[in-house]
């Protein structure tokens, strides 16, 4: 039972919103309703789960002096010396406020442009035109960057022109060919979920 | 050491002090390249300007930190045509809970404040929301239930006069703009709200996911929709006052010749190497 | 503090993460772990203020929403993952919500999904619209495994697909290049223009 109930459960639930989207009858809908309240109910009930395991991972650092584990007590202390804070203040009190804009967010837009330098480096590195596949990917994003920035436009009025039609065109149908064969993908792992094909979430693989 | 080592070579460090000085001499000394308007931009602008006074832009500012240049001068641009037109803005968002909230404030109240806009008459803050496909089926029909019937503060929404015309979505909602970045995102909107109850369906995407939102507005089921910096300084002309997006067009120009010159090095490099392994 | 202060702590935060381009170092990986200890500890206590205080006292005691402590139950039911014997429990949790988010993919994404096809049957009156056809044809015979490629209009049909998506992928390149462009122009704005005024 302990193997079964979890896969019962996904198939009933599942089915349970494929056929209230359908059907209209044991007031189905207003029973999935109420599911997506219950759903979010137990989303607030798990919600600390992120801290727990945060906590026992870099606890477990700390305790077993693994490497940088100092950085472990940097976490630690920004977690329990700013948690009371949130929760007396709330989230919109001046504290958390003045964090979020002057710490959190310089920390994380930072962390993030970083990706900026590496992709110009990464572009420089490997993108040659080794073949006429690469050359066709080289010429198109060339292409694509000169008409998007005011300087091609600058430089010659066509590159904008050139530009959008590489999106709307050829860009727009190969994106279009890579949904289409998502969206099916999708629609075949949603199936193997349902009925119970697909267990590599319960730890114990297909 | 042959040239084209030397071109294959060139020091990382030496590449990301290019890539600064690149976008450091325009701002210091800003070139005034004029920025033209795409057709995406055109609908989304023209779009909110069609609205008659008092309808309600829904706004789901779905962007991280690392995304904020990009999608937070769309929002204030939209704020800014929004309230010039006596249109309210009900924001929230799905995908970032530690900073979306913040950013919403921060591109939408100076905004307010500027154009004498109250907070929970002309426009609210309903923070972040989890379980985007659950909410935004619930809020289909009952808008308050979806939202956990509080703001971002967690204030009861019975406070707000807005949301007294706010119940849901098919009824009180006159356009969604949604500001995007990955998933939760536009595809969820589009998904759970844009097709079932045919609401129009606009907003920005950073320009990594621009390319692949193409194939929506061709077939409609995006009524337009802004790409990234580019698009946010489109948005700023229409709307008639330069920003944050604006402000980093000359920037990214000469960033974007860096690159392709970078390219152009690197390739050159590899042709040459190519032609003396050949020799050899 | 005052606004300012605060603009100076960000422009410091914003340089110490970005010494990680000269080499790894202390100060960045200080920022990073402070990042994600104050991140982690605002999560929960926006859930705890926007979710679970509304929900107890709104929804359960004011409102005699008691059937919400079934869903209250199965969700702390995921603790029980840190209890011997009891690790299954866990899983009725994310059972439920896997399934739920499977039965809404099937339910909801075939619209959306049937919309892109119905666009694609476009009319062939145009170099553009005929382009597009048979980029869009192409590329979907390109991820098509179940039929032989090696002659006739599968090989054709399949060599035309990967260029088709050598465009679309380079399309993508130029865009996620010009974003990540963008996001250096807004932290130098940050901290040259917004911290230390140094430009206007």
């Amino acid at each position: 039972m302990q193997k079964e109930l979890p896969l019962i459960i996904v198939f009933v639930s599942g089915i349970l919103v494929m056929l209230s989207k359908f059907f209209n009858f044991w007031r189905l809908p207003e029973l999935v309703a109420t599911l997506d309240k219950w759903s979010i109910v137990m989303s607030t009930f798990a919600m600390l789960m992120g801290i727990i395991e945060l906590t026992r991972l870099h606890v477990n650092n700390v305790r077993r002096r693994r490497i940088n584990w100092y950085y472990s007590i940097v976490t630690l202390l920004a977690i329990y010396l700013y948690l009371p804070v949130v929760l007396i203040q709330g989230p919109e009190g001046p504290s958390p406020k003045w964090i979020t804009t002057n710490v959190s967010q310089p920390i994380g837009s930072a962390i993030y442009a970083i990706l900026g330098f590496y992709i110009v480096s990464a572009a420089y590195r490997s993108f040659k035109a080794r073949n006429l596949e690469a050359s066709i990917l080289l010429v198109a994003a060339v292409l694509l960057m000169l008409g998007q920035a005011p300087i091609g436009e600058a430089i010659w009025s066509g590159f904008p022109k050139i530009s959008d039609w590489i999106l709307t065109v050829p860009n727009s149908a190969g994106m279009r060919g890579i949904n289409i064969g998502a969206y099916i993908g999708i629609f075949a792992t949603s199936i193997r979920v349902l009925l119970g094909l697909e267990r590599s979430w319960t730890g114990s693989g297909s | 050491m042959p040239l084209y080592e030397k071109l294959l070579k060139v020091d990382t460090r030496i590449i990301y002090v290019l890539v600064l000085l690149a976008m450091l001499i325009p701002m210091i000394k800003p070139m005034g390249l004029p920025i033209g308007v795409s057709e995406n931009t055109r609908k989304v602008y023209n779009l909110i300007e069609s609205l008659p006074e008092g309808s309600v832009i829904l706004v789901s500012h779905d962007t991280g930190p690392g995304n904020a240049p990009e999608l937070n001068p769309m929002l204030t641009a939209l704020a800014r045509q929004a309230f010039r037109k006596n249109l309210k803005i009900v924001a929230m968002c799905l995908f970032d809970q530690a900073n979306g909230p913040q950013f919403i404030q921060d591109s939408i109240e100076p905004v307010a404040q500027e154009m004498g806009k109250e907070y929970g008459k002309d426009w609210i803050n309903l923070g972040y929301k989890m379980q985007a496909q659950q909410t935004l089926k619930m809020m289909i029909d009952d808008f308050w239930k979806g939202a956990n019937n509080v703001d971002w503060s967690g204030k009861d929404l019975s406070q707000f006069p807005i949301m007294a015309n706010v119940k849901s979505i098919k009824k009180d909602v006159a356009v969604i703009f949604e500001t995007t970045v990955g998933t939760p995102g536009y595809a969820d909107w589009m998904t759970y709200v844009a097709e079932p109850t045919g609401k129009p369906l606009t907003g920005g995407a950073s320009l990594t996911m621009y390319s692949g939102v193409q194939q929506y507005i061709r077939s409609g089921q995006l009524k337009g929709f802004l790409g990234g910096m580019r698009g946010a300084a489109e948005y700023e002309k229409l709307v008639g006052k330069p920003g944050k997006g604006s402000a980093g067009m000359d920037s990214q120009s000469i960033g974007h010749l860096i690159v392709i010159g970078l390219i152009i090095i690197g390739n050159i490099g590899y042709y040459m190497q190519r032609k003396a392994a050949l020799k050899k | 503090m005052s606004a300012q202060t605060g603009l100076y702590i960000g422009a410091l935060l914003t340089i110490m993460a970005w010494s990680y381009l000269y080499k790894e170092n202390p100060l960045f990986r200080f920022t990073e772990h402070l990042y994600i200890g104050l991140v982690t500890a605002y999560g929960v206590g926006y859930t705890y203020h926007n979710y679970l205080v509304p929900i107890i006292t709104k929804d359960i005691v004011q409102q005699g929403g008691y059937s919400l402590i079934i869903p209250a139950v199965a969700g702390l039911l995921i603790y029980a993952r840190y209890i011997r014997g009891w690790v299954w429990l866990s899983r009725i949790p994310m059972a439920f919500w896997i399934g739920y988010g499977a039965g809404y993919s099937l339910a909801y994404t075939p619209a959306v999904f049937m919309k892109q096809i119905f666009d694609s049957f476009i009319q062939l009156n145009s170099i553009n619209n005929i382009i597009y056809f048979l980029v869009l044809v192409s590329a979907i015979m390109f991820f098509i495994f179940t039929v032989k490629k090696d002659a006739g209009p599968m090989k054709w049909g399949h060599y035309a697909g990967r260029y088709s998506l050598m465009v679309a992928f380079g399309s993508a390149f130029g865009s996620i290049t010009m974003a990540y462009l963008s996001l250096i122009i807004g932290r130098l704005s940050y901290v040259l223009c917004d911290a230390l005024h140094l430009i206007k």
